[in-house]
């Protein structure tokens, strides 16, 4: 599993809306039949017939967006996405431009010079510094805002662990790779659909235009789970721990996993032996922008530690493990409880 | 990386060496290499690397600091997690998820700090609430890795170089100065040293200046150099006026900081010199303390020749290559005049 | 004993409250008590600008010390629109109060702008950083605080800046007359320090260089109510020594003999008595009660000032008697 599309894969800045590096990449890996619809989604169908399945895993990764600059060259910034503002300060970031990526530091108040009590700095208060003097020294190097731009991390194995910014989605949509490689290989006789969604992290936009096509009828999800299990409290998330199993998350705040999509992945789960963890999270997932159109969801998913920040640790048995399980659904697609032999389509669309 | 200065590669290699205070061996080694043959070497027991040369004229010592700030491991919990302290002065943000380095007595074991959501409830993100994740889940399995108590962490993160001239990275606090004393070392040995030079390599600043008080309290020096940093508040979008040095303005004269109030004659003879020399020079009150504080105590003339520093003690610390080429040629020009160094009344 | 007249040299005083002289930039109180000093004796200079006159030969080494400096501020930079960023040398009092000057090469009142000194910045009439260092303000660059008046002399007390301590360096001016007077069967030091109110500076670098066998430090207090205008006030314990206990009693018997009321005080602070007990010196601190003490209206009483000087003739005339003098030389 160690190979450098991996790598570069996950280390890809891909901001919501700017994913144009993880689109080349995934193209690369693809070839000529993926497409890309008007949002940036990426789409590669593979077989005909029905059930029509669509697996899911979103490019992007929370970033930020240079707006403006000062006179003394520092570049101002809002999120893309929900960012932490508590571990914004002492950064390093990369700045997207037309002319290549310009590296860059969110700065942060020395603790030397700072005498008594907090600064609670929010984004607003902070800046990144290129190492320009001024405005003009900016514009230079090819800042001119409005720009994208991502968080500049290290990626690396620890112990079995793979660490690093966005590393659980990213691994997400390496994971569809190759199953859209194992599927060009032996197509299925039902319709699938393998999407890279983009701008995920601001709403889901790539996926909610997609669910929006009413094209499928069973949505499977890909996405990180972050657990809580260094903060003892809250129960209902707890229980979730990274090296424990892939995760199906039973509620994405009050959408339900459809019933007929969890009896499918647990009976294939339980015919390749694999140990699957139950999950509860407050926010929504992409699978529920499908259910809400109709389908039938469920979002499957690999436990996160630290989700959202420069170090997101993912168990390597996991991913393997996760990949055995979609191999499993994939081989069983015509096992779908009411979904074997096609749909009513009561609609008028 | 490669740092576009004549000799980088030095620089380039002791940014990566670990060394948080206390544990500096693996720098000295370093260094000890370097400066090889190029006078009188010797280690004191607390672990200052000093080497002497020279035999007449005023005794001058340039110190710089080769600790740098890290963490510690206190505890290794059942579960595996690692409970650790600081050491030195870190800000709790920049503690708050980033990799780690666990130094064992057999090896690296790569890490990340923990970071509890923002959801978390008050209090869950100060430095005594996280832990080390080197990604076991049992005390058994971190100790079968050789985590025991006491190891020394350091923050993992390679140096970048931003618009060309400027760089960033952990440990440039103060292995900056640490390679620009090699190069006046070599330089001082070229020639005929114009005193009876010293330079010393001294530990655990960063924890109470402890090197330097052990070294001020066996020796008496005319003249004190400390290579340092000058932490500024100018920097783009923050509030410039605090502690005031530009980066790229050339090397800062130290004048005052919480610690000390630098000679001002031997300021003077700094910058009439500078001046002669075309060296662009600064010169700034700035909070916090350098070895000087105990070395000025020993009867010298103290002035830190600083480079004006962002951001200090974090991953994104940040100096100027320019300022730093102009402090080592500053630093060459003043031991070309050393005889003219003012000393005593 | 008390009551005898005193020639004292008030205008001194007040002199010496009127020069500047924060930490770090000593020079010019530092040339006033040089001058008025080798009136007596050869005065020595330090590589900090601590001064010292030496009177008498042979062990034991006494020394009586008191610092020169005062608090004050430091201006650190000079923002755009000419506001002077400014930060405090020593402890001061967070509510700046009233008026603060700045020290050489000009002299110009200014207002402070907000309450808090991070917040503050020193209002010069400039509108422009350019002006402002036109002016001459460069920092890094002393402050002290302005006198809006002549240091007053009150029928009973003298209220100026400074008192603290140059009621200390006042008395070791008036004790040198009687020193080279007294035939003295040792060597007795009087030692002017500088930095003292950043951390005892001055005296740790004395310190490092000399060893003193007895010290006595004369410096200032805070007041309470039952000491001022009553007395010395002898220092057992602060926050960085604890006092000699035989050199305490020593100096409490003498206060006794002369008729000198003493109070016993444990106090805040630091004296630069520790720098010289770090380096063996037995140290006793002989103070004066201070009203208000570090800000620019500082009150001492006449007669405890009377009462101080009278005590430190009484000892320069019973060093002999000191703990274990006998024993050295």
């Amino acid at each position: 599993m160690d190979d450098p599309f991996l790598t570069a894969l996950v280390t890809a800045p891909g901001p919501p809306g700017f994913e144009d590096e993880v689109r080349r990449l995934l193209r690369s890996a693809l070839g000529d039949r993926v497409v890309e619809d008007t949002i940036g989604n990426l789409l590669l169908r593979v077989g005909t017939g029905h059930p029509r399945v669509v697996f899911c895993a979103h490019m992007d990764t929370v970033g930020l967006l240079a707006v403006g600059l000062d006179d003394d060259g520092a570049v101002r910034f809002r999120p893309l996405g929900r960012v932490d503002e508590a571990i914004l300060p002492g950064r390093h970031v990369r700045i997207l431009t037309p002319r290549g990526l310009v590296p860059g530091v969110i700065g942060i108040a020395p603790p030397h010079l700072r005498e008594g009590g907090g600064t609670g700095a929010g984004w607003r208060d902070l800046a990144i510094d290129i190492g320009a003097t001024d405005r003009r020294e900016a514009e230079a190097l090819g800042v001119r805002p409005p720009l994208p731009a991502a968080f500049a991390a290290d990626f690396f194995e620890m112990q079995e662990h793979w660490v690093g910014r966005g590393v659980g989605d990213r691994l997400c949509c390496y994971l569809l790779v190759r199953l859209a490689r194992r599927l060009q290989a032996d197509p299925p006789r039902a319709s699938v659909t393998l999407a890279w969604t983009a701008q995920n992290e601001v709403g889901m936009r790539g996926a909610r235009a997609l669910a929006a096509r009413r094209e499928h009828d069973v949505a499977v999800h890909l996405a990180a789970f972050g657990t809580t299990e260094e903060v003892s409290p809250d129960p209902p998330t707890s229980y979730v721990q990274v090296g424990q199993g892939p995760v199906i998350r039973a509620r994405a705040g009050d959408a339900l996993a459809s019933p007929q999509a969890v009896a499918w992945v647990e009976r294939a789960a339980a015919a390749a032996d694999i140990r699957l963890q139950l999950g509860f999270t407050a926010g929504e997932s992409e699978a529920t922008l499908f259910q809400e159109t109709g389908a039938i969801g469920i979002s499957l998913n690999l436990a996160v530690r630290y989700l959202h920040t420069d170090v997101e640790i993912v168990a390597r048995q996991d991913v393997v493990a996760l990949e055995r399980l979609l191999e499993q659904l994939v081989d069983h697609l015509h096992q779908i409880p009411g979904r074997s032999d096609g749909i009513d389509d009561h609609s008028d669309c | 990386m490669t740092i576009p200065i004549a000799d980088g590669h030095l620089l380039a290699d002791l940014l990566v060496l670990p060394g948080p205070s206390g544990y500096e061996t693996p720098v000295r080694d370093f260094i000890v290499r370097c400066v090889e043959g190029l006078g009188t070497a010797h280690v004191d027991p607390i672990g200052n690397l000093t080497v002497s040369l020279g035999a007449d004229g005023p005794h001058v010592l340039f110190a710089a600091h080769m600790d740098e700030v890290g963490l510690q491991v206190t505890y290794v919990e059942e579960n595996g997690l690692l409970r650790f302290t600081k050491i030195g002065t870190i800000d709790d943000r920049v503690i708050l998820g980033t990799p780690v380095v666990v130094h064992t007595a057999h090896g690296s074991v790569h890490g990340v700090t923990t970071v509890p959501p923002a959801s978390a409830p008050p209090g869950a993100r100060t430095w005594q609430a996280l832990a080390i994740d080197i990604g076991v889940r049992s005390r058994a399995a971190a100790e079968t890795l050789g985590i025991v108590p006491g190891l020394p962490v350091t923050f993992r993160r390679q140096p970048v170089l931003l618009n060309r001239r400027y760089l960033s990275g952990w440990a440039l606090d103060d292995r900056w100065g640490c390679f620009a004393m090699i190069k006046l070392l070599r330089h001082a040995a070229h020639g005929i040293p114009k005193g009876r030079l010293t330079f010393s390599w001294t530990v655990q600043e960063e924890v109470g200046l402890r090197g330097a008080q052990a070294l001020a309290a066996r020796h008496r020096f005319d003249v004190v150099f400390v290579i340092d940093g000058f932490v500024t508040s100018a920097a783009p979008g923050h509030r410039r006026f605090l502690a005031y040095a530009e980066l790229g303005r050339g090397p800062v004269l130290r004048l005052v900081d919480h610690g000390a109030i630098a000679s001002r004659r031997l300021a003077a003879w700094v910058e009439e010199l500078a001046g002669r020399h075309g060296i662009p020079v600064q010169a700034g009150c700035t909070g916090g303390e350098t070895d000087g504080k105990p070395l000025q105590m020993t009867g010298a003339h103290m002035l830190p020749l600083a480079l004006a520093m962002r951001y200090a003690h974090s991953a994104v610390q940040m100096l100027h290559l320019d300022d730093l080429e102009h402090l080592i040629a500053l630093g060459q020009a003043i031991l070309d005049e050393l005889d003219g160094v003012p000393v005593g009344v | 004993m008390t009551g005898e007249p005193m020639t004292v040299d008030w205008t001194l005083l007040e002199q010496l409250l009127d020069t500047p002289g924060p930490s770090g930039w000593e020079e010019p109180v530092a040339a006033v008590v040089a001058r008025e000093a080798e009136r007596f004796a050869p005065v020595r200079c330090d590589g900090l600008g601590n001064l010292r006159a030496s009177f008498g030969a042979g062990r034991p080494h006494v020394a009586f010390c008191a610092h020169m400096d005062e608090v004050g501020l430091l201006v650190v930079a000079v923002d755009d629109d000419g506001a002077v960023r400014f930060r405090p040398l020593g402890r001061v009092d967070e509510a700046v109060p009233g008026v603060i000057g700045i020290a050489p090469p000009h002299l110009r009142e200014g207002e402070p702008t907000l309450a808090g000194w991070r917040e503050l910045a020193i209002d010069v009439g400039a509108c422009s950083r350019r002006e402002t260092m036109d002016l001459g303000v460069v920092p890094p660059q002393p402050v002290v605080f302005a006198r809006d008046r002549e240091p007053r002399r009150a029928v009973h007390a003298v209220i100026g800046k400074g008192l603290d301590d140059r009621v200390g360096c006042f008395l070791l001016l008036h004790l040198l007359g009687h020193a080279l007077a007294h035939p003295l069967p040792l060597t007795l030091h009087f030692l002017w320090t500088v930095q003292d109110e950043i951390g005892l500076r001055g005296a740790a670098w004395a310190g490092s260089g000399s060893r003193f066998d007895y010290l006595v430090q004369w410096d200032a207090v805070a007041d309470a109510p039952e000491i001022w205008g009553r007395g010395v006030v002898l220092r057992v314990w602060d926050e960085g020594a604890c006092s000699d206990l035989e050199l305490l009693r020593w100096a409490s018997e003498c206060a006794c003999r002369t008729g000198i009321p003493v109070h016993h005080r444990v106090t805040g602070g630091q004296s630069e008595a520790r720098a010289f007990q770090d380096r063996g010196t037995r140290v006793v601190s002989v103070n004066v009660a201070v009203t208000n003490i570090h800000s620019e209206t500082e009150l001492v009483a006449l007669s405890d000032v009377e009462s101080l000087l009278r005590l430190g003739e009484a000892m320069i005339a019973t060093l002999h008697t000191l703990p274990g003098a006998g024993a050295h030389g």
